[in-house]
């Protein structure tokens, strides 16, 4: 939808206001709510002073606009509001000249002018700390799979973020784009909003992307993890390595944790990754996603996995983390073996 | 002294999804997976064939099942957190339906984790994901929970992962997350032993038939056996590389069957105190094994888990 429609429904919105103002009816402008998609009619003078606020902060300004581009019926950009992202992109198209930083992820508008033909993948990664181990590790460089693309968004992604990898996958549709995610039920839930969107932003366009292959973490990745960093010790001797604790489950911001370092004799970094037993809330999450999923007429192959891997996970009981790296050696040659079996 | 075990049969692609939980009567073997159904596959019929799915048992798919020794009551656990019963139809048709509802199953995620049922099916036990031991029993279409195991401690409030009743009844034991084992008198209500623990989760608790002794597995990749009459810790069975998932003596006591995460079964003698059989038929999770209740000359067990198929040993006749 371009501007000038944006504009004729503003003009229309001003149109009523006046002929309310000659008319001496009360003002009112019609706000549509993006969470129910009701009209809730903003009155002036309001009586409600809970109907109008101050503007309070970042997170209330933008639910403001996206409740007022889902008014008018567009995304965003045709209202011309850019936020900044906080996501961040290396590679060879992105590299700055002082070497392997990585950057800001720029407007997606940016993008259809780049040239990726060199890109041979893209890997979006769950936790900054992961993306910048692997950056550091020039991952996008001197993977076995050839040169491709990083990022993250560190974790749940932002509008630019999103647009900015639809831009590439719709600008440049033979370029792969992976995502690597704890295997947690945030992990599934993150993957799902680059791929599918998230329900209180519909009314966007161009944000998702449908062809997004989840890389991993998956439960038959913890057995291979628990083999390679694990090496079998006479039982007992691993116990002390265990620290334990754990509190009631009522408790959502605490969770019981039972951390085992998993990191053997493999060089892999203390905390390179980690076991942890799933919270209530990780539970409750985990529950509410396969609802939504069970709730699809037609669950698709993918969908089938990702509710397979969440049944497993509260099976287990147990979420694995990838955390941060010094020497990524292995995250790298595990993304290595991934990514040349799931090429073939 | 080895023992063999042949495949007897596969059932491929049991369920379209996991299968986390598998029972046995004498006659058949229910499975519960990540889809909405229980099904219920005949075991003395040749090819082993579904007799009777019930469909929409469990909405978002079902992970813990247990079957009464006599056939007649199954329990059954969903994601949702829903606790439903089932019992043999009085029509004769040998079909399974809808038993007693159990009030306070729960919608909460986790809320009701792991359960049991004694001998005759009047006991359910179940765990929660906070440590609590919830003991109903089941009489003619009701329930009434008639013991609950509070958490006394921190260390007892960890999730209650595995659970197993003595099949008199008399008996509960607990298996968790922090790798506590606890066996409770369902009776006086009283914790009768706090059993060393394994330091890690423990995926699954059973009684000796004749209850005189607890076996106990898990993330410890051991299985840990205590005689009941003081709560001593008479062996360790060493030899599985994964998380065991799942744990069942033979009808006679003689033997334990252990399922792992590398999908590894294995048969131990509690005489030799040795395993005698290792079976690898998947490289994927095996999430359930149980034996078959002994009906003719050979013991058979069956094995379930993430290759969605049931299947079926028997013990090679003859010695090796």
């Amino acid at each position: 939808m371009g501007n000038g429609s944006v504009i004729e429904r503003i003009e229309d919105i001003v149109e009523s206001v006046v002929d309310a103002m000659s008319e001496n009816r009360p003002l009112t402008i019609p706000l549509r709510s993006r969470s129910s998609g009701n009209e809730l009619v903003v009155s002036f003078p309001s009586n409600n002073a809970a109907g109008i606020k101050k503007f309070g902060g970042q997170s209330y300004v933008d639910r403001l606009v996206d409740d007022l581009a889902f008014t008018l019926g567009v995304g965003r950009n045709g209202l011309n509001v850019v936020a900044a992202s906080k996501g961040l992109v290396a590679g060879q198209p992105f590299t700055v000249e002082k070497g392997d930083q990585a950057v800001a992820v720029p407007p997606a508008e940016t993008v259809v002018n780049l040239d990726l033909r060199s890109v041979g993948w893209v890997l979006i990664i769950e936790k900054e700390a992961t993306f910048r181990s692997l950056v550091h590790r020039r991952y996008h460089e001197n993977s076995d799979a050839g040169p491709g693309i990083l990022m993250t968004a560190k974790g749940y992604p932002d509008l630019a973020s999103r647009q900015f990898i639809h831009r590439i996958s719709s600008s440049w549709t033979q370029i792969p784009i992976y995502a690597l995610m704890d295997f947690d039920p945030d992990g599934v839930s993150i993957m799902r909003t680059y791929k599918h969107g998230s329900i209180g932003m519909r009314h966007e366009e161009s944000i998702t992307v449908p062809g997004l292959t989840w890389l991993g973490v998956k439960h038959g990745d913890l057995l291979d993890l628990q083999m390679r960093l694990l090496p079998l010790e006479p039982s007992g001797s691993q116990e002390s390595q265990s620290t334990l604790s754990s509190s009631q489950c009522s408790n959502n911001t605490s969770s019981r944790t039972i951390s085992r370092s998993m990191s053997g004799s493999s060089g892999l970094g203390e905390a390179g990754w980690k076991l942890l037993s799933m919270s209530c809330r990780d539970r409750a999450k985990a529950v509410r996603l396969l609802g939504t999923l069970e709730e699809q007429h037609h669950q698709n192959a993918e969908e089938m996995e990702q509710a397979s891997e969440l049944r497993l996970m509260l099976m287990l009981n147990m979420k694995f983390e990838i955390q941060a790296v010094h020497e990524a050696e292995d995250l790298a040659h595990w993304l290595d073996a991934r990514l040349s079996s799931i090429r073939g | 002294m080895s023992k063999q075990y042949l495949t007897a049969h596969t059932v491929d692609d049991a369920h379209i999804a996991n299968i986390f939980a598998i029972a046995a009567t004498k006659t058949a073997v229910l499975s519960a997976s990540g889809s909405h159904c229980i099904n219920v596959h005949a075991t003395n019929k040749e090819g082993y064939p579904l007799v009777q799915s019930i469909s929409n048992a469990h909405k978002l798919g079902c992970h813990h099942l247990a079957v009464s020794r006599d056939g007649q009551i199954a329990a059954s656990i969903g994601f949702a957190g829903e606790l439903k019963t089932w019992k043999i139809s009085e029509t004769g048709s040998g079909d399974w339906e809808p038993y007693a509802e159990v009030a306070n199953g729960g919608e909460k995620a986790g809320e009701a984790w792991a359960l049991a049922l004694s001998e005759d099916g009047s006991v359910l036990a179940t765990t929660t994901h906070n440590g609590r031991v919830n003991v109903w029993r089941l009489r003619d279409g009701s329930s009434q929970l008639v013991q609950q195991f509070e958490p006394g401690s921190m260390a007892t409030s960890a999730f209650g992962m595995s659970v197993d009743i003595s099949r008199d009844g008399k008996y509960t034991a607990t298996g968790h997350e922090n790798g506590a084992v606890y066996l409770y008198n369902n009776e006086t209500g009283r914790v009768v032993y706090q059993l060393p623990g394994l330091a890690k989760p423990v995926r699954a608790v059973a009684f000796s038939p004749a209850g005189t002794k607890l076996a106990a597995a898990g993330d410890s990749m051991t299985v840990e056996l205590f005689d009941l009459q003081y709560g001593d810790h008479v062996a360790q069975f060493t030899g599985h590389a994964a998380w065991i998932m799942s744990l069942d003596w033979s009808d006679t006591g003689e033997y334990l069957l252990s399922g792992s995460y590398d999908g590894k079964a294995k048969v131990w003698s509690i005489d030799k105190q040795a395993c005698v059989a290792t079976h690898n038929e998947t490289e994927q999770a095996l999430l359930s094994v149980k034996w078959l209740p002994k009906t003719g000359m050979n013991e058979m067990f069956c094995t379930a888990g993430a290759n969605k198929s049931l299947t079926f040993y028997r013990e090679a006749t003859g010695t090796a």
